[in-house]
């Protein structure tokens, strides 16, 4: 082994461990987003102007693919890899949601619920006022005219807004209808785009799920009657599943069409070698060196693509990076499984940031280990093993600025901290937890609640234990195995 | 009438209240002793106040006690030194620091041996042993031995099957050289009663079953001839040798195996129960251990003794757990079957848990500990078989080679073979 490995190890490190922004979409620059972006044919299928619903747990790309909506470059890549794909001719998007200027705030909208109550018709108004009023500048001269006392209010007063919409009878839609009929003859497409739907309240669940169920209910009402002006909703999969079910017929007649953005082992695999890849001509030379049957593919826009039959494509490379297991000799399981497992939620889905984020962290640890390895390996697997705790303290932290409360449930669970808890145990802890955005859930709902997000995980045998990516950064530590003697 | 008290009853009750009297005594330490006959006597070092001991004792163990409390420091030199030489070789209490425990066996001592570790490296002087092992009998064990020997030889390689199974032979039948169940004149037990003998011919104790063995091959090692003689000669094999010792029948076995067959995998098929040999095989001699079991209580109770054999008590002893793979037999189709694999799957959980699993006290890469369960190769991770009417049945393992490189058997022998990656090779 001589100083020049050491020293390329050390650079392919450095490179390594920058290579993915930690993982997020939010934050990334567009050459990252078309670097880390991996065309799922599934996913792309959201693409088609009759699918509206994207459903997703956290994690799963949704903002990523929300972002990729709107960059012209990577759609015109994008078709490379979903001909089946039915595609939007000369499409715009627009974000409607988050919030922008233009857009309500949860004060607002808060103000408007105590006023109105929690009607879905209503805040289904509310959904379309704000859509004309983001869509101004595309309506034409005489729907700007009749509509202008919508645009007056500014965009913090949900009150006044949504009185200036009901004054204005029909002429709202009838304003939409011309658009739509402009965009036909145009033969283009509009597509507005709604994303991070759970910082609608602020935590506040009784808002959330009003606000889903009166957006659902808008583009239920609307998308057969607009051809060519079309929505994009980006629904968290426990939102979806918890309050966008309640709204009834409305839903499915968007969910027949809906795309999950779900990533099969393949799938995730390939994004992660793609990132590598892409990263530097460095480490794709490092990848490609090693035996796999993998097929590399060269795009202009996306870089280098590599084409996995089966994920196991995947295991030469890995084994490449790290060695075959995770301890000493057959110790702690093969390291290609080991990745995918730990990066498992409790319902089992795996997700393409924290499969990113473990190899970025793991070489950060070992570019700062003076410790030499043998060539080819750049990584050990006790770094991946640590990196483990640290994504599971990014993950909890995520989760509490979407769910609050949660940090009451960590609270109550301080003093037994051990997993797994008998179901009896758990919600007998949980009893009577205060939090001002507690869900409206008994404990025991509560507890079925964690389980569906992924965050506990229910055993064979009844008890409530928690998935790695959730263990550390929530305080537990599992109990039970034989001590060493002293 | 006096109730009568088991032997049991009589042990744990000495333990305990031996443990008690520790607790109020400083510097002194305790050998319990039970004998070949069950008979209890405590040897205290170097001495100690006995108290209420000669009352206690006699009173909780019945016809089990003894009668004798021995102060070490009044003992002649050789009784104190054979004493405390015992104190080595015995169990420390669980509890209790002070207190030794040592217990002697009339048979079945390989199981109460101190783990030990096997004969040679897979990875790095081969080739890899693996015992495949079931409480129960009936369970496919020895068919799906059979099983990852044919997809080895599938593959090319040599496969050696040894029928350790003395008591009820039927792998060396199973993979017989012909169709006509042709089989080596002899076997395991002629090798272990002959092989200190000089001029043994090894070939003479193998044969080859070449119709399902495609490129590779498969070499067998039956139990021996089931003739009259058999029990004869299987009275005259000790099967409490140690496993650990290299001059013991198993060892020698092992080693010319080895040497003269030049194997790819020597597969050991293991006697059920809580037999010698099987405590043997189990004592960490073998790289790696297919366990199979059922739902049912009867299973479970069996395998966690020897969980704990190849997880606990080498854990306790500082000592990593022999590896061992798990197999859920004889699954029923249809919903009963979803629920069994998950019934299982939850005990399975359960009981490395507390008998395999070291605690996470230490990230250290030789253990494998609580922290480790969540990969699909975690030990307690069970692979199911569903139960198959014409495995059950079959004539000639020829007519079934097929059906056991497929499916469920062609994942259990993958995980085998992941067992052993050279990381030469990756």
């Amino acid at each position: 082994m001589s100083g020049t490995w050491d020293d390329r190890r050390r650079e392919l490190l450095s490179q390594l461990k920058g290579m993915g922004n930690s993982g997020r979409a939010e934050n990334a620059s567009e050459d990252q987003l078309t670097r880390g972006f991996y065309p799922v044919p599934e996913h792309l299928r959201l693409l088609d102007p009759d699918v509206v619903l994207i459903v997703g747990p956290r994690g799963s790309g949704k903002t990523q693919i929300s972002k990729v909506l709107t960059m012209p470059s990577l759609l015109t890549a994008v078709q490379r890899f979903a001909p089946n794909v039915r595609l939007p001719n000369a499409a715009e998007w627009r974000e409607a949601f988050p919030a922008q200027r233009h857009m309500f705030e949860v004060s607002g909208l808060t103000s408007f619920i105590a006023k109105n109550g929690r009607d879905p018709n209503k805040l289904r108004e509310v959904w379309l006022a704000y859509l004309l009023r983001l869509l101004k500048d595309r309506l034409d001269a005489e729907s700007q005219r009749e509509l202008a006392s919508l645009f007056e209010p500014e965009a913090a007063y949900v009150n006044r807004v949504h009185e200036a919409f009901v004054s204005l009878g029909a002429a709202p839609i009838a304003a939409l209808d011309r658009l739509d009929a402009t965009l036909e003859r145009e033969n283009r497409h509009l597509f507005v785009t709604y994303d991070e739907l759970d910082t609608l309240g602020s935590g506040d669940w009784d808002l959330i799920q009003v606000g889903i169920q009166g957006l659902v209910s808008l583009w239920a009402t609307y998308t057969r009657r607009w051809r060519h002006f079309r929505a994009k909703l980006f629904i968290r999969t426990d939102m979806y599943d918890r309050h966008a079910r309640t709204g009834g017929a409305d839903l499915y007649k968007l969910a027949a069409s809906r795309v999950e953005l779900s990533w099969s082992p393949r799938d995730l695999y390939a994004m992660l070698l793609k990132r590598i890849a892409n990263e530097s001509p460095e480490l794709e030379h490092y990848l490609r060196a090693g035996k796999s049957n993998i097929q590399w593919d060269q795009d202009d826009v996306l870089g280098i693509v590599p084409r996995l039959k089966r994920w196991e494509d995947a295991r030469p490379i890995i084994e490449r990076l790290v060695g075959p297991y995770m301890g000493t000799n057959q110790k702690k399981g093969l390291v290609y499984r080991w990745l995918l497992d730990h990066v498992r939620d409790g319902v089992s889905r795996v997700y393409p940031r924290p499969l990113v984020q473990i190899i970025e962290l793991a070489a950060g640890a070992d570019a700062g280990n003076p410790e030499r390895i043998d060539r080819p390996r750049l990584l050990r697997p006790s770094s991946l093993r640590r990196a483990l705790d640290r994504i599971s303290e990014d993950y909890v932290r995520d989760l509490l600025t979407e769910l609050p409360w949660l940090q009451s449930v960590i609270d109550k669970l301080k003093a037994a901290a051990l997993v797994p808890y008998t179901e009896k145990d758990i919600i007998g802890r949980l009893d009577n937890f205060e939090h001002k955005n507690k869900p409206p859930y008994s404990s025991k709902d509560l507890v079925d609640y964690l389980i569906e997000l992924g965050v506990f995980r229910r055993r064979s045998d009844g008890r409530i234990d928690a998935p790695d990516l959730f263990l550390h950064g929530m305080g537990l530590r599992r109990k039970g195995g034989v001590s060493r003697r002293k | 009438m006096a109730s009568f008290i088991h032997f049991d009853e009589a042990h744990l009750a000495a333990t305990n209240i031996i443990r008690e009297w520790l607790a109020d005594t400083a510097d002194t330490k305790a050998l319990l002793v039970t004998d070949l006959f069950g008979k209890i006597r405590l040897v205290i070092f170097p001495r100690g106040n006995v108290a209420s001991l000669p009352t206690q004792l006699p009173k909780v163990c019945g016809p089990w006690w003894s009668g004798e409390i021995l102060q070490a420091d009044e003992l002649d030199d050789v009784t104190r030194k054979i004493f405390a030489d015992a104190c080595q070789v015995a169990r420390a209490d669980e509890e209790q620091q002070r207190l030794q425990l040592l217990e002697r066996h009339r048979s079945r001592t390989a199981w109460f041996a101190g783990p030990v570790n096997p004969p040679w490296s897979a990875l790095n002087d081969g080739p890899p042993i693996i015992v495949f092992y079931s409480f129960k009998g009936g369970l496919g064990r020895s068919t799906l031995l059979a099983s990852f020997a044919i997809q080895r030889a599938r593959a090319g390689e040599r496969v050696c099957v040894i029928d350790m199974d003395l008591d009820s032979p039927g792998v060396g039948r199973l993979l017989s050289a012909d169709r006509d169940g042709l089989m080596a004149q002899w076997g395991v037990v002629d090798f272990l009663i002959e092989h200190r003998m000089p001029n043994l011919q090894f070939d003479d104790y193998w044969h080859r079953c070449d119709r399902i063995s495609a490129e590779g091959e498969i070499r067998v090692m039956p139990s021996g001839q089931l003739d009259v003689r058999f029990a004869d000669k299987l009275g005259r094999v000790d099967l409490e040798e140690p496993p650990s010792a290299r001059e013991s029948g198993l060892w020698c076995l092992l080693e010319r195996t080895r040497i003269e067959l030049k194997p790819n995998w020597i597969l050991l098929d293991a006697r059920t129960g809580i037999s010698e040999p099987a405590g043997q095989l189990l004592s960490g001699i073998a790289h790696l251990h297919v366990l199979l079991g059922t739902v049912q209580q009867q299973s479970w109770q069996g395998l966690e003794l020897v969980i704990d054999r190849l997880g606990g008590d080498r854990v306790r002893a500082g000592k990593p757990q022999a590896e061992l793979i798990l197999v859920q037999a004889m699954v029923p189709a249809g919903e009963p079957g979803k629920w069994a694999i998950e019934a299982f799957a939850g005990a399975s959980e359960t009981v490395f848990e507390n008998l395999y699993y070291a605690d996470s006290e230490d990230d250290s890469d030789q253990f494998w500990t609580v922290d480790d369960k969540q990969t699909q190769d975690a030990p307690h991770v069970a692979l199911p078989i569903d139960y198959d009417s014409r495995l059950a049945s079959f004539t000639d393992i020829a007519d079934v080679a097929d059906t056991l490189t497929a499916g469920p058997y062609a994942e259990i022998g993958e995980r085998i073979a992941n067992r052993f990656v050279d990381e030469e090779d990756s």
